[in-house]
């Protein structure tokens, strides 16, 4: 890779500084796995990188008060083995599972995974779902945004030049819930779409409760699916309340046609994507 | 340039080189470990796999600016290894090797896998080497190969 001037942070404070006083100057670099790619392909171009793999302080996931916190340098790798997630977020280990292969997970931070602001980035849908919030930190101070509102297009979110993402936390999923991450493509290079789908609710009663459904690659940025949550609140399942919920699913998809699939495809595999997973999770559960 | 200094196959290694340098080329063309092979160079083909810090990483995505104080296993430093040892056994009775080219880093991304889960399943064992390609063999003397190597670990 050519020569790129890079600064490399160990503690926040060192970044937040780097930062505060470079800005838009300067790119941050964490596990490298998009950077370097984007560098190789020449679609981006740093003038200068700072690079945060050596900060321990963002490397821990904790659970406290019933709230999960994850470092922002926190790899897939690390998510998909860790048992509080496995507990506390289901969805969320299934989709760090999912992602790449295990080279690319012992490197993939999840907060290169939210940052990256892409469409088909694994890990978004599921933090959706959990409704979780990004912690900005800047010399000027903190801030949280849900990740929801984060991205704003492809490549393009709130992140202000000189802030880094510290952390994504959302509350552990009640002991009642019921959750999952399906997606269409098993690998990056097999895959022919990526299109996933999130979702969690909690079972009273046999009903579907607090219902969260998220959508990857089927529109500029990760969804959220109000109207097909909608559909499932309050609801028994059945194959035929999954069926309406999918058709919400392909309404509410607004996929765009590429190289790799159509956007009519695209928006069905959600709503069957939607049906796989809701059958794998109910099956046998009444 | 940089100086970084981190260790190679247990022995402390200190380069002077570009800041986004890969690992893959310092061990190929700076440190002469040409063991590790480069395929695809963005991820996607596994040929560059090494361990760091115990971990399969493919080295085609790290770079220098990262490396201060890693510790990095490279395929030359299996053969003093008893995992090592044992696949690199296994890979050539099971037939598991033709043109050779990617063989490096199925080795690097089985001892991984090995070394983390000793009697992994099938299932396991194409998941730990789901990011390897292999253009030769089919796979199925290779995931035959890291079977052998794992029941004679567990003897
Ligand atoms: C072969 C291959 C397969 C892949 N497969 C998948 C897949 O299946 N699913 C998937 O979702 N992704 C996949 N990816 C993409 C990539 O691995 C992930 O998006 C990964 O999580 C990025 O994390 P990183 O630490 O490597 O980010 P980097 O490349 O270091 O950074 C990515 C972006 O985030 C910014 N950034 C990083 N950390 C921070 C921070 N703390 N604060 C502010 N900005 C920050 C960087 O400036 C950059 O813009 C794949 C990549 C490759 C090469
Ligand atoms: S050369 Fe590194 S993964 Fe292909
Ligand atoms: S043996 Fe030739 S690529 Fe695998």
């Amino acid at each position: 890779m050519r020569e790129i001037e890079t600064v490399a942070a160990r503690t926040l404070d060192e970044a937040l500084d780097v930062l505060a006083r470079r800005g838009d100057g300067i790119r941050v670099i964490a596990g490298g796995t998009d950077v370097i790619v984007q560098e190789l392909e020449r679609r981006k171009e740093a003038r200068a990188l700072l690079s945060i793999g050596g900060i321990g302080a963002l490397r821990s996931i904790t659970e406290d008060g019933g709230r999960v916190r994850i470092g922002a340098l926190v790899t897939h790798r690390e998510i998909e083995r860790s048992p509080v997630i496995r507990r506390r977020a289901p969805l969320l280990r299934e989709a760090a599972f999912i992602v790449g292969s295990p080279q690319i997970k012992n490197l993939a931070t999840i907060g290169g995974n939210i940052a990256n602001a892409s469409p088909v980035a694994d890990s978004v849908p599921a933090l959706m779902a959990l409704e979780a919030t990004i912690t900005l930190a800047s010399r000027r101070g903190e801030r949280r945004v849900p990740v929801a509102e984060f991205a704003t297009g492809p490549g393009r979110t709130v992140r202000r030049p000189d802030e880094l993402i510290t952390e994504v936390s959302f509350d552990a999923l009640p002991p009642d819930s019921v959750s999952f991450y399906e997606r269409l493509g098993q690998r990056r290079l097999l895959s022919i779409s990526k299109v996933g789908v999130a979702f969690r609710a909690r079972l009273r009663d046999g009903r579907f409760a607090g219902v969260a459904v998220a959508l990857g690659a089927v529109a500029p940025t990760v969804i959220m699916a109000p109207r097909t949550a909608a559909a499932l609140e309050g609801e028994r399942y059945s194959p035929e309340v999954a069926g309406r919920a999918a058709r919400a699913a392909e309404e509410e998809s607004r996929a765009i046609t590429d190289l790799r699939s159509t956007s009519d495809y695209r928006n069905r595999m959600a709503g069957a994507l939607l049906v796989r997973g809701l059958a794998r999770v109910m099956e046998g559960r009444g | 340039m940089i100086r970084v200094g981190f260790t190679v196959n247990g022995r402390s290694v200190s380069v002077e080189t570009s800041p986004t340098r890969t690992l893959l080329d310092i061990l190929r063309e700076d440190l002469g470990l040409t063991g590790t092979k480069e395929g695809c160079g963005k991820g996607e083909c596994g040929a560059c796999t090494v361990l760091m810090d115990g971990r399969a990483v493919a080295s085609c995505l790290v770079i220098a600016a990262g490396l201060e104080g890693r510790d990095v296993l490279t395929v030359e430093g299996l053969a003093g290894d008893r995992i090592g040892r044992a696949l690199q056994d296994a890979f050539v009775e099971a037939g598991a090797v033709q043109c050779g080219y990617c063989i490096p880093g199925f080795l690097m991304a089985a001892r991984a896998l090995l070394a983390e889960t000793p009697s992994p399943s099938t299932e396991e064992i194409r998941e730990g080497l789901s990011g390897n390609i292999c253009r030769c063999t089919g796979y199925v003397k290779i995931f035959d190969a890291v079977n052998l190597a794992a029941r004679r670990l567990a003897r």
